[in-house]
């Protein structure tokens, strides 16, 4: 695979090891907690604030770009969950962390609070604002790379993906539900993304703290197997739309035992994260 | 404007992602991870939001082509196309042009 051939060689650019248009890839491939919180809130679970991040205290808990950038996106897949589940009272809680930290990051230009604060005011905006969310946090990644600063981008994707894999791991511990149970495991993927990612960043300290126990999770993982086998698909036309029916196959074998290790590993991650 | 591109979103699917691409040719090509038994649908909205001349395929993580909203039998464009999803990995949608034209957005959306 390219980006592995391109970590293998080391390729140095603006100090980067990964060259810059590979980091861009990479940070566009990463996928949206809002498939996961969709899954959580589908597969029976209940709103819960608890397993979210705090809101009375970002204001004051996070001091220098990783602590802000890494808790931006833990917010930012949490406003996702709360606007998913239509709660929109605690949306506004959210918002007002993610304008703090956004502001101290210097991108709160990519943060129109008064339309992202009535959005938040009816239930019946939410999808709206879930809308504004996703495109905001595209933006803001989008002016992070240009600028050069792949890095806050990385910890901000980072962090929402974080979040997203404590909230389902939480929510898999009540709920034995097969599919969530899926869709954690799927989570190897990303995870190998994320450290190849992260593994430019390796003279920041935070970030090497970070990536050792990202890759203690990746132990985890490596023990999960993922069976493919292709077969050829059919497409065929439905009420105007190009359908494509693929039909391979996959299996993916993991344990109770595993989902319970990853569950504890992000835990004890992210509490050191959101202090 | 995605904001119009996004309002053709087919029932049941929810926004997922934005696409500019660039008819230089550059970024033409983007990745994401798709899950299993999710159904993707790739809307592509050229000038005055149609899909003519414009042709985004999808590619699985080996390459090869799985999908695609221009059917070479017929030489038509579908504005839209859904791919349903059996195996976890890392996808990759190209969009090409047949002729210079006022480039464009794709939507990506998902349905459980």
């Amino acid at each position: 695979m390219a980006i592995l051939s391109v970590k293998k060689d080391s390729i140095s650019l603006h100090n980067e090891k990964v060259p810059h248009e590979i980091v861009g890839r990479i940070l566009q491939s990463i996928p949206s907690h809002v498939e996961t919180s969709s899954l959580i809130k589908e597969s029976g679970g209940t709103y819960n604030k608890s397993l979210l991040n705090a809101t009375d205290t970002c204001k004051k808990n996070y001091h220098n770009g990783f602590e802000k950038a890494i808790n931006l996106g833990i917010y930012g897949t949490d406003l996702g969950y709360v606007s998913i589940y239509k709660q929109n009272n605690d949306a506004m809680a959210y918002l007002t962390c993610i304008q703090s930290l956004a502001e101290e990051l210097k991108i709160e230009q990519f943060f129109d609070y008064n339309t992202f604060k009535r959005l938040a005011s009816n239930t019946h905006n939410m999808d709206s604002l879930l809308y504004l969310t996703i495109t905001n946090f595209e933006n803001i990644n989008n002016f992070l790379y240009q600028q050069k600063r792949s890095e806050q981008s990385a910890l901000i994707l980072t962090g929402g993906w974080l979040e997203a894999l404590y909230i389902s791991c939480q929510v898999a511990k009540e709920n034995k539900n097969e599919r969530l149970k899926e869709k954690i495991a799927e989570q190897k993927i990303v995870l190998d993304q994320l450290i190849v990612l992260l593994s430019n960043y390796l003279d920041d300290e935070n970030i090497k703290v970070l990536d050792a126990d990202l890759k203690k999770l990746q132990t985890v993982y490596s023990n999960i197997k993922v069976i493919n086998k292709y077969k050829e698909s059919v497409m065929e036309e439905i009420n105007g739309v190009y359908v494509m029916n693929d039909k391979s196959e996959s299996s993916i074998e993991v344990t109770d035992v595993q989902i319970e290790e990853i569950g504890r590993i992000t835990e004890s991650i992210r509490k050191n994260i959101i202090i | 404007m995605p904001e119009e591109c996004i309002a053709k979103i087919g029932n049941g699917f929810t926004f997922l992602k934005t696409y500019k691409p660039d008819l230089a040719g550059k970024e033409n090509e983007f990745s994401y991870v798709f899950s299993k038994n999710t159904n993707y649908m790739l809307l592509i909205c050229g000038k005055n939001n149609n899909a003519q001349n414009i042709i985004a395929t999808i590619f699985d993580s080996s390459k090869k082509e799985i999908a695609s909203n221009y059917d070479k039998k017929n030489d038509r464009f579908y504005p839209a196309f859904v791919y349903n999803c059996t195996v976890t990995g890392i996808y990759y949608m190209k969009f090409t042009f047949k002729e210079r034209i006022e480039c464009c957005n794709g939507i990506l959306a998902f349905k459980k």
